[in-house]
C-alpha cells in the first residue's frame, strides 16, 4: 500500500519528513517536488539522502548538512549527516538509533529486513531460541489446522520445554 | 610470507574458467566503533583484542598475525597481489590494521578495514561450499573468544548496511576470454546485474576486464542464509562456466584459423620477447590460456596462468628480483621470468 503525498494529494509520497518543532516530533509523507518546496520542514534524513550517502556522492556539496543538529548516537556520537557523508554506520549501536531510517534502505537493498542466516552459538543463545520458538509455532499451527492433534500435542510439549529452558 | 600462495599454485574444480573462490564474513565487536570512526588508540586496543583472540586458537590453523606498521610498502603491495590483504587496508595512513594469514595463505583475516575483522578463505577453483566451510569455523573458533555485534533483525551488524546480516560475501575469480572476444560479456553481465550479482574487474572497481578476468559475486546479504547464498553464486558460476565453454567451441568452430594464429602469436611473443608491459603481459597470457584449454598449447596448465598473472604484478616481480625495480627494469624481467616459466614448464607447442 502506498501513501499518498499530503501536500499535493497526489503523487505517491517518495520521503518521510521529520519535523521537530517545539520539541516535538511530527511526520510527514511528502512527494520529492512537495518536500523540495517545503524546505521549511528540514531536518530532514530521508531514504534518498541515505541512499545518496551509499553511492558515490556526484559532489560533497549533493550531500546537504540535513541534520544540523539532528539525532546522534549515545555510544558513540556518530550523526545521520555523518551516515550520509560516509554511507557508514560509526558503531554497532548504530543500528538501533538510526533504524527508522536506514532499515527502509536496508530494505532496499537487500530484499529483506529479517537476518535468517547463522546466529553466534555463545552470544546469540537467546535469538537461536526466539528462532526456534516461532518455528515451532508456525508447526504447530499448522499441525491443528490439518487436526494432527498428536503431533500438535508433542509441538505444544517442545514450545512448553523450550520456554522454560528461556526462563531458567 | 610465503612467494606464493595456495590459489595461485593449484588448479581446482572447473579450473578451466573458475581460477579462485573466496568467501569473505565481516564481523564487529560489540560496543567498539567501527573503523571509520575509530582514533588510532582504540583502534589499536581492538587489534590487541583480536589478536590475542588469534593467540588462543587451536594451533591447527597454523594462524599468524603481521601487524601492517611491520611491513614495507612492497610487503603490503604483495598482500593485495595475492589478494589476501584488500588496496584498503593497506593504503596510508596506517594505523592499527593488521593480517592474520595461515601458512597456505587459503585463510586470510583482516584487522581493521571497513569492520574490525573480515575473515577471507580463498580456494583454487570453484569450491564456495569448501571456502565457507572454512570461513564458518573460523568463525565459530573466533566467537568463542570475541563478542561479535548482532542482533536478531539485522543479524551481523557491519560497518556498510550492505554487508550487514550474514557479513557474507562469496566470489569467484573467473576467466572469460572466449565470451570477451564474441562480445557476448556484457549482455551476460547485464543479466547477472539484474539477479543481485555484481561483476567486476580482476583488481576491483577500475580494473574491468583486463586479461578477461573477472570477479562475480553476491550484493545480497540479508535475508538468505549463507548455504543459500553460496549455492546462489555456486549455480551462477556454473553458468558463467557453461557459457564461457560453449563460447570457446563456438570460436574455435568458426574460425579456427584465426584462434590458433592469435594463441600462436601470443605465445611466441611471451617466449621470446625481452620487454613486456603488466598489461600486454596479462592480455597475451589470457590468450596463451584460451589456447590451452583447447588443446592449442600442450603442458600450459590453468595453475600456471594463475601464478604467471599473479607472479608478474608488480610488487611479487620485485620480491623475486630481490631488490626495488624502476617500471623499466620491471618490465625487463616480467619478460625474462615469463620465458623461463614457458622453457621450465614443458610449455613448448
Amino acid at each position: 500500500m502506498s501513501v499518498v503525498c499530503e501536500r499535493c494529494g497526489q503523487r505517491p509520497a517518495a520521503l518521510q519528513v521529520t519535523e521537530v518543532k517545539d520539541g516535538e516530533r511530527r511526520e510527514h509523507h511528502l512527494c520529492e517536488p512537495c518536500a523540495r518546496q517545503e524546505g521549511t520542514l528540514l531536518p530532514v534524513l530521508s531514504l534518498a539522502h541515505i541512499l545518496g550517502g551509499l553511492v558515490p556522492m556526484e559532489s560533497p556539496d549533493d550531500a546537504g548538512d540535513a541534520l544540523p543538529g539532528g539525532p546522534s548516537c549515545p555510544e558513540c556520537g556518530w550523526t545521520g549527516a555523518q551516515i550520509q557523508h560516509t554511507g557508514q554506520m560509526g558503531c554497532p549501536h548504530c543500528y538501533e538509533v538510526f533504524g527508522r531510517w536506514v532499515d527502509p534502505v536496508v530494505r532496499r537493498i537487500h530484499g529483506s529486513n529479517e537476518h535468517r542466516g547463522k546466529i553466534p552459538s555463545r552470544t546469540g543463545q537467546a535469538v537461536r531460541r526466539q528462532r526456534t520458538l516461532s518455528l515451532l509455532r508456525g508447526q504447530l499451527a499448522d499441525a491443528v489446522a490439518q487436526e494432527e492433534f498428536e503431533r500438535a500435542a508433542e509441538l505444544r510439549d517442545q514450545i512448553r520445554a523450550q520456554q522454560q529452558t528461556g526462563e531458567a | 610470507m610465503a612467494a606464493e600462495t595456495a590459489w595461485m599454485q593449484a588448479t581446482g574444480p572447473e579450473g578451466d574458467v573458475v581460477m579462485a573462490s573466496r568467501v569473505r564474513l565481516a564481523r564487529n565487536l560489540q560496543g567498539i566503533p567501527f573503523p571509520v570512526h575509530l582514533d588510532a588508540e582504540r583502534g589499536r586496543a581492538m587489534t590487541d583484542r583480536v589478536l590475542e583472540a588469534v593467540a588462543h586458537l587451536s594451533a591447527d590453523w597454523q594462524l599468524k598475525p603481521v601487524r601492517l606498521e611491520t611491513l614495507s610498502p612492497l610487503d603490503r603491495q604483495i598482500l593485495v597481489e595475492k589478494h589476501l590483504a584488500s588496496p584498503l587496508l593497506v593504503a596510508d595512513p596506517i594505523r592499527y590494521e593488521a593480517v592474520v594469514t595461515d601458512g597456505r595463505e587459503t585463510v586470510s583475516v583482516m584487522v581493521g578495514e571497513e569492520d574490525h575483522l573480515r575473515i577471507q578463505v580463498l580456494l583454487p577453483g570453484l569450491g564456495l561450499s569448501e571456502a565457507w566451510t572454512v570461513a564458518d569455523g573460523l568463525d565459530d573458533a573466533f566467537e568463542e573468544q570475541l563478542d561479535f555485534a548482532f542482533d536478531a533483525d539485522h543479524g551481523y551488524l557491519t560497518a556498510y548496511p550492505t554487508n550487514v546480516g550474514t557479513g557474507l560475501r562469496a566470489s569467484v575469480m573467473v576467466h572469460l576470454p572466449a565470451l570477451v572476444l564474441t562480445r557476448e560479456a556484457g549482455g551476460l553481465f547485464h543479466t547477472l546485474a539484474q539477479t543481485g550479482v555484481v561483476v567486476r574487474g580482476l583488481y576491483g572497481e577500475g580494473s574491468e576486464g583486463r586479461g578477461s578476468i573477472f570477479q562475480i559475486s553476491n550484493q545480497v546479504s540479508l535475508g538468505r542464509s549463507e548455504d543459500e547464498m553460496v549455492h546462489g553464486l555456486t549455480v551462477v558460476a556454473e553458468q558463467v562456466v557453461g557459457r564461457e565453454r560453449h563460447a570457446r567451441q563456438q570460436l574455435e568452430k568458426a574460425a579456427p584459423l584465426a584462434l590458433a594464429d592469435r594463441v600462436g602469436r601470443a605465445f611466441g611473443v611471451l617466449g621470446h620477447a625481452r620487454v613486456l608491459t603488466s598489461e600486454e603481459a596479462l592480455q597475451l597470457l589470457s590468450d596463451v590460456q584460451l589456447g590451452a584449454t583447447l588443446g592449442l598449447v600442450p603442458g600450459f596448465v590453468g595453475a600456471t596462468f594463475s601464478e604467471l598473472v599473479s607472479l608478474t604484478r608488480p610488487g611479487l616481480l620485485q620480491r623475486q628480483a630481490g631488490r626495488e625495480l624502476d617500471a623499466g627494469e620491471r618490465d625487463r624481467i616480467r619478460a625474462d621470468l615469463i620465458q623461463e616459466h614457458l622453457a621450465s614448464g614443458s610449455g613448448a607447442a
